[in-house]
């Protein structure tokens, strides 16, 4: 008992695997709120345009001697406003969107690395290495997501109708344009904030697999939220103990330990599922 | 180009005023001068041929659509320029697919209707959960509020939207082909729920197939939609008469000619 009490408390001694609890909490509970209306709009490879074309962001960065974070947030922003303007506004589809943006904006971070040769911490952009985060990445996350959090909260109502149904959200008078591309921008700084946790290739994960395991298990878009976040912050804890103790790259873990999450909602909402078949609805009116 | 349409008797702007609008798309005008009114207090059925114009004219009222010309008055003003009083036109979609598994409960649903009333950051207070609940009483589905809106029957989910568009206190209702995709149980709470609602005061405008299919519902006028043009039938209600109890006298008196015998039945805008 004492030594499993150990295993997860003594990870915690270290100062920086302090700010590597708070920063996953921090990045499990953006990532789960923000997840729950990419998941709700379909706008879930967003994330992924927006992460691997970052990397053009990252080198950008790299070349001109800027903070790397300074330069990802324009970049990550501007990505996915481009792919929202693409999806709406030409004949693209969205999909499609996503792959040309992305792929253009990979080739060039690619390109721009290999040309500058030495990169410094790729490893960590590439795969996350929440060890490696600094005080002023938290006090970043803490801000920008917060503020990121509190307008999709507020926006809540409108977004829900949004998703649900654009045409009445627009007879309603409700700016969906604006709208939509808020929650884009949004997103897209969302993935950068969450970059050097999770890694430029797994940062997509936790926007959707967490809002996913909600959406199995609920039935009203706040308890779906709530779920999101529970499952978002179990996975990143029991993901960062596992990264430590077993030495494997955190994005890695925190993602595997959230595919675990959903495959239990999965079961549980067809057991749910299953047991509610005979009951025939309407029989109570 | 005049209006034609007799002076309102009344001070009230009408709930919905087109003048000789145009609509259409890049490949075409749909609408080609369309003039009608519908005063305070009417219900009027949209009626024509597929492709005629009727979504396309419903997509202008709901300020979905720009007109390309003409005037378009919803309660007084321009409905894409509502702004603030916008929300003060209740709409039921035609029942099509939607994603039943959405995570909304029927409460939810129809608590959306409130979105446009309340305003961008505000969230719903208790005035607005006793409106959606009473709304929610009105078409009965109160005792299913709880249930997740997937797994309502078809003509259940038309009176969910019934009861959002309720919920939204329309100053003017518009419903499209209300009736169709449900089955007769439903097509009958439909008819008494909108004669209920004529009986309150709340003008409407509903796109219908067959006028018949909404009884007890009595409409004052019927706007006929062919090609893109719009004409109108007065429906002669016996007037005193209380609406509710004479639906067979106020069809057997339909007629095609206005009240001052002017013909009323071709085509607006000519």
């Amino acid at each position: 008992m004492e030594t499993a009490l150990g295993w997860l408390i003594e990870p915690l001694a270290q100062p920086f695997m302090q700010r590597a609890l708070v920063g996953s909490i921090g990045v499990a509970i953006l990532c789960a709120v923000v997840g729950t209306f990419v998941v709700l709009l379909g706008l879930a490879f967003i994330g992924e345009g927006v992460s691997h074309g970052s990397l053009a962001g990252l080198a950008l960065g790299f070349i001109l001697k800027l903070d790397l974070l300074l330069v990802s947030i324009p970049f990550g922003i501007g990505l996915a406003l481009a792919i929202g303007y693409l999806a709406e506004r030409t004949r693209t589809r969205f999909d499609a969107a996503v792959g040309v943006v992305f792929a253009t904006s990979a080739a060039l971070g690619i390109a721009l690395i290999t040309a500058v040769r030495v990169f410094p911490d790729l490893n960590s952009y590439l795969f996350g290495n929440v060890l490696a985060i600094r005080p002023l990445d938290l006090a970043f996350l803490g801000i920008a997501g917060g503020l990121v959090i509190a307008l999709i909260l507020l926006l809540q109502k409108e977004l829900i109708l949004l998703a649900f149904d654009p045409e009445m959200a627009r007879v309603m008078g409700v700016p969906t344009r604006p709208l939509y591309y808020l929650l884009l921008g949004l997103t897209g700084l969302t993935v950068v904030i969450c970059l050097r946790t999770l890694g430029v290739i797994l940062v997509t994960a936790l926007l959707v697999i967490p809002a996913s395991t909600g959406r199995q298990l609920a039935v009203r878009v706040p308890t779906m939220m709530l779920v999101a976040v529970v499952a978002s912050c179990l996975s990143a804890v029991a993901g960062l103990l596992l990264s430590y103790h077993f030495n494997i790259s955190s994005g890695a873990s925190i993602v595997l330990c959230s595919a675990v999450c959903f495959a239990v909602s999965l079961v549980a909402s067809r057991r749910r599922r299953a047991s509610a078949r005979f009951e025939p609805i309407g029989a109570s009116e | 180009m005049t209006v034609p349409v007799f002076a309102p008797l009344t001070l009230e702007p009408p709930s919905l005023l087109l003048a000789d609008v145009v609509a259409g798309y890049d490949h075409g005008v749909v609408l080609n001068g369309v003039s009608a009114r519908l005063q305070a207090g009417q219900v009027v059925a949209l009626m024509g041929p597929n492709g005629s114009g009727k979504s396309t004219l419903l997509k202008v009222i709901l300020g979905l659509l720009e007109p390309l010309g003409g005037r378009v008055e919803v309660l007084g003003s321009a409905p894409t320029r509502l702004d603030r009083r916008r929300h003060q036109i209740g709409y039921v979609p035609q029942l099509r697919d939607v994603d039943r598994a959405f995570p909304a409960t029927v409460f939810d649903l129809a608590m959306m209707g409130r979105v446009g009333r309340l305003g961008l950051f505000r969230r719903p207070g208790a005035r607005d959960r006793e409106i959606v609940a009473r709304a929610l009483e009105q078409v009965g589905l109160r005792a299913l509020a709880d249930r997740p809106f997937g797994a309502l029957s078809g003509g259940q989910q038309q009176r969910a939207f019934m009861a959002r568009a309720l919920a939204q206190e329309p100053a003017l209702l518009v419903l499209d082909e209300p009736a169709a995709g449900v089955d007769e149980e439903h097509r009958e709470r439909t008819g008494r729920l909108l004669s209920d609602l004529r009986a309150q005061g709340v003008p409407m405008l509903i796109a219908t197939h067959d006028i018949e299919e909404l009884e007890p519902l009595i409409f004052d006028e019927h706007w006929h939609l062919v090609k893109g043009r719009l004409s109108v039938d007065v429906v002669d209600v016996v007037p005193n008469a209380d609406r509710h109890e004479s639906p067979a006298v106020a069809h057997s008196h339909r007629q095609s000619v206005g009240l001052l015998g002017l013909d009323r039945r071709s085509p607006s805008g000519t």
